[in-house]
């Protein structure tokens, strides 16, 4: 029903009455009695009009809306009332509220992001066997046509130098077959898509679609972009397109390649080499077609290939498929389980926040209902179904969550907008869109509902209790319900926030412990540079002339100890792991490295037994390689030297080439600085060429060495892009997610602790006013005022106690998980953190409780007693 | 209230009744239909306009009886006149031959009753 038809039901009613009233008056007149007595004796006769109109409207229903009307106008004046008490919620709700919306928002960008695409479920990932697709390969799965297939598209990153005017960096690009973006069904926001005239081979047409960060930030978001050229991999390519602003790559984890360039032979692997190459592929399907349909049907082209081709064996004859965004792509990928620990704990830890805040709110709304007490009981002494009551008492509640959810959504946008903005440097440029999606807003909603029930019905079961009788609140009343339930709600805020501290501590504790680890090389006087050079002028012979040169120019400089290169800088972003075999066993997980000659020295990391590599372990001389103590000692039993290990050769046919060990080194730290010892194996970067960083060794200021390495690359190859770091930054960046994760629950925790201690203040000082005049006859009666005080502190001492055991037991169980993302050697039941944790909140707490102690231990006597 | 001598308060679920049978004679208002059945009744039942105006609304929401805004006959004013429909006409022979049938059966087992005693 309308609201605007009850309220002219409601006027039509009162006419009604009125005017069968005023007859009943004129009657009684009529029949001789005074007008005065004739006006009351017809009131007499109807009764309470009031009541007769809401039975009466009750009839039609609808009376409830009118109900919950005045519920919630009476609600809102009553807030409006009690703006202090107002506030307070409020706030702790939308920070609460505003939390747990932030962090499924922020997972959802990064885990479960939209590919922008048109009708995105139509596109599957293609992933034939388990190797990366050549160029070759996807040419004959894409002209295949299966026939539940519209069109096939290949994408692969590489990185590119650019060019500009005075530096050359290097940058992310995903390299697209033409169709890409027509597969995708993606126009981009200027210019156009790739044609079939910049297709695959045709050296003339050199183009380039760049994304909108790229735009704004490199070439300052100029309107007539279109048809400027820059220069990659010392090409020259013409900006034909720029994508929308909201345009989200398939790759995916807020992974934004700077641009795209349509896929030649030539850039696929650098080398020309059709059978090289590592694509990925994306299909656009015909609607409603299967999983298991398309699966089938892809299978009879992989076999038809292996027919054709039985000598190829880099296939096999498997394909799969998958979905390009959502849950499912996320298991196809695999999420590393510290992730995944991670992910959970900040779940559980906003939940956690939330539930605090709620438990906030409902201590406040149970001090406001036993203030309210006289206004309840005589309510329902006058007949107010108890139902009304409650239902009056959650809107409160529900009406302060709504305010708390709808702050907490303008906080999310503002940061979403900021978030938007920001652009994480990474190997591939990260960025995070966030949303306020549909289901994340019905989240929040819900989320509102949940804190609204959670925080007002217990507060509102509580002060509408039947059992109250009138009066019942009177002199010295102390320790009814609502001050248990108060005491109840307080252990279990702390109880809640020993768990999000103790989380908090453990990850710091975790932090300082790698922190001063010692890796096992020298940080204070490395600098690394990375080289990226240009893969169609440099084939590996030329680049590895490159490096050479660039060593024995380096050496030359005096700022310079010792120079040396490697494949992979240890506790970097890049790892190369091996398994391999040594002796009769196969060695899992062996990282591995490949180094020129006085690199050990270069890093300081002793050669405990035989040599360094030499200039004499080339190509064609024997094959050898060092490896570290860990691998010695756990797999050629200790001894190592001259002995064999046998790497798998990829290839046609798998084979192990024997290896002889000619060194041993110290161990040092690979992965992380948190990992335990790990077998490592080093090969002379002389006889497994790949892509090197200077490693320099300075013995002055690292400025000095630093324009030193510039000017002398530049001297070799003003076109090679140069990335010189110094090796504590390196470090302190491969710190940074440890960091950011512990600052984050850090500060999550402080905030929970925070809201726990306006909450055990709260409860003490309420207790303290319902106290005011038992405490008054104590003071009267002899009792000193340090007597009281510790009365009030014991008092909160067994709250903090209860609470600060229950939630160590419960962390005790709920952290088990976190053991994975701690350092190798840390235990969950870390006594420093638990211990740390329980004397901190016991401090901060009883802290918070001294206030109204004090003012207790204050109260005059005799205007205590005269309050009564 | 209805528990003084020779009163009683209107039965349960005859009300309804009750006023569709005092629509028969024509329009009525709220207050006539009242005081029309006290006085048919000799004051036996007592109307309270707590049960009366329900009563009407919900007949009206039935569709039993139909209402108007109409000046009074006697006065110069407008009252709210209810009038019975055809639907309130059929369901007050319902409601009457059940009435009937339930005072027949109370009356014959307090009659039986009577004489074995």
């Amino acid at each position: 029903m309308r609201w605007w038809q009850i309220k002219k039901r409601n006027a039509d009613l009162g006419r009604e009455l009125q005017s069968d009233l005023e007859l009943e008056e004129e009657e009684q007149r009529e029949r001789g009695v005074s007008s005065e007595e004739a006006r009351y004796g017809a009131q007499r006769a109807f009764g309470n009009t009031l009541l007769i109109k809401e039975q009466t409207l009750e009839v039609w229903g609808g009376l409830w809306l009118e109900g919950l009307i005045n519920d919630i106008r009476y609600a809102a004046r009553g807030l409006r009332r009690s703006p202090v008490f107002t506030s307070a919620s409020v706030l702790s709700l939308a920070l609460g509220l505003g939390l747990v919306t932030g962090i499924f928002g922020v997972l959802n960008a990064v885990f479960l992001d939209a590919v922008s695409a048109l009708n995105p479920s139509e596109l599957r990932c293609v992933y034939p066997g388990a190797a990366d697709v050549s160029y070759n390969y996807f040419q004959y799965l894409s002209s295949a046509k299966d026939p539940l297939i519209v069109g096939m598209a290949a994408y692969s990153t590489e990185r590119f130098s650019l060019r500009s005017a005075n530096e050359v960096a290097s940058i992310a690009g995903d390299i697209v077959s033409s169709n890409f973006f027509d597969i995708l069904g993606i126009e981009p926001a200027l210019g156009r898509s790739f044609l079939v005239s910049d297709r695959q081979g045709d050296q003339e047409s050199h183009v380039v679609i760049i994304s909108n960060t790229f735009w704004k930030r490199k070439l300052d978001g100029a309107r007539d972009v279109l048809g400027r050229t820059i220069e990659l991999n010392r090409e020259t390519f013409t900006i034909i397109g720029v994508l929308p602003p909201s345009y989200r790559s398939i790759h995916g984890y807020g992974m934004s390649p700077d641009l795209y360039v349509p896929l030649t032979q030539q850039l696929v692997g650098g080398l020309g080499d059709p059978d090289a190459g590592s694509l990925q592929l994306v299909a656009r399907v015909r609607p409603n077609v299967a999983a298991r349909q398309l699966k089938a049907s892809l299978l009879g082209i992989v076999q038809e290939w292996r027919r054709r081709y039985p000598d190829n064996k880099r296939y096999a004859s498997a394909i799969d498929t998958y979905p390009v965004t959502g849950i499912d792509r996320l298991q196809r990928d695999g999420v590393p389980i510290e992730v995944t620990v991670f992910v959970g704990l900040i779940i559980a830890v906003g939940i956690m926040v939330l539930l605090i805040t709620c438990a906030n709110v409902a201590g406040l709304l149970v001090a406001r209902g036993v203030a309210r007490t006289r206004d309840t009981v005589v309510r329902i002494a006058l007949g107010a179904p108890r139902h009304r009551l409650i239902q009056q008492l959650l809107i409160e509640s529900g009406l302060l969550a709504a305010i708390g959810g709808c702050i907490a959504i303008l906080l999310y946008l503002a940061v979403a907008v900021v978030l938007t903005h920001i652009q994480v440097r990474a190997a591939v440029p990260f960025e995070i869109h966030l949303h306020l999606s549909p289901p994340l807003l019905y989240l929040t909603v819900a989320l509102v509902a949940v804190a609204a029930i959670i925080s007002g019905l217990v507060p509102a079961l509580q002060s509408t209790n039947g059992k109250r009788q009138l009066g019942s609140n009177q002199i010295g009343e102390y320790g009814p319900r609502g001050t248990l339930l108060r005491r109840a709600l307080v252990a279990g805020q702390f109880a809640l926030s020993f768990i999000l501290l103790v989380s908090a501590a453990l990850f710091l504790h975790g932090l300082a412990k790698t922190t001063h680890v010692d890796p096992g090389f020298d940080v204070q006087h490395v600098i690394t540079a990375q080289v990226t050079l240009d893969p169609t002028a440099y084939p590996p012979e030329k680049s590895e002339q490159f490096f050479d040169r660039a060593i024995s120019d380096l050496r030359r400089q005096p700022a310079i100890a010792s120079v040396s290169a490697a494949a992979i800088v240890p506790l970097g972003i890049e790892h190369w792991v091996m398994s391999m075999k040594a002796g009769d066993r196969i060695v899992e997980r062996v990282f591995m490295n490949s180094v020129t000659p006085g690199y050990f020295r270069t890093m300081q990391i002793p050669i405990e037994h035989g040599r360094d590599f030499q200039t004499s372990d080339r190509g064609n001389g024997a094959q050898v390689a060092i490896v570290n103590e860990t691998f010695a000692r756990q797999y050629l039993h200790g001894v190592g030297l001259d002995q064999l290990v046998y790497i798998p050769v990829p290839g046609v046919r798998p084979s192990f080439s024997a290896i002889k060990i000619v060194g041993i080194a110290g161990d040092s730290k690979y992965g992380s600085l948190g990992e335990i010892p790990m077998p490592a194996l080093y090969l002379p970067a002389a006889q497994d060429f790949r892509n090197l960083t200077l490693i320099v060794r300075t013995n002055s200021t690292s400025a000095t060495a630093i324009s030193y390495i510039r000017s002398s690359l530049a001297a070799l190859d003003p076109r090679a892009a140069i990335k010189i770091e110094l090796m504590q930054e390196r470090l302190a960046g491969a710190l940074l997610p440890s960091k950011i994760a512990s600052t984050l629950l850090a500060g999550i925790g402080l905030l929970g602790l925070l809201l726990a201690v306006i909450g055990i203040y709260g409860v003490m000082a309420y207790i303290v006013g319902r106290r005011t005049t038992e405490i008054g006859v104590r003071l009267a009666l002899g009792g000193t005022r340090r007597h009281v005080l510790l009365l009030v502190l014991k008092d909160a001492a067994w709250q903090l106690c209860f609470g600060v055991f229950a939630g160590s037991i419960v962390a005790a169980v709920v952290s088990q998980p976190l053991s994975v993302a701690l350092p190798a050697g840390m235990r969950v039941l870390d006594p420093l953190s638990f211990v740390g944790v329980g004397f901190v909140l016991m401090g901060v707490g009883l802290l918070a409780a001294m206030i109204p102690a004090w003012r207790a231990s204050r109260i005059d006597p005799t205007q205590a007693l005269r309050i009564e | 209230m209805g528990n003084k001598p020779r009163s009683a308060s209107v039965l349960q679920g005859t009300l309804d009744m009750l006023i569709l049978r005092t629509l028969l004679y024509g329009r009525a208002h709220g207050h006539e239909i009242g005081k029309h059945i006290q006085r048919t009744t000799n004051d036996f039942l007592q109307m309270q306009h707590g049960s009366l105006y329900p009563a009407l609304h919900r007949l009206e929401k039935k569709g039993w009886v139909a209402s108007k805004w109409e000046t009074a006959l006697d006065r110069n004013r407008e009252f709210k006149y209810y009038r019975l429909t055809d639907k309130g006409r059929k369901q007050l022979a319902l409601e009457e031959s059940q009435w009937k049938r339930m005072t027949d059966a109370v009356a014959s087992v307090m009659w039986h009753a009577a004489e074995e005693s």
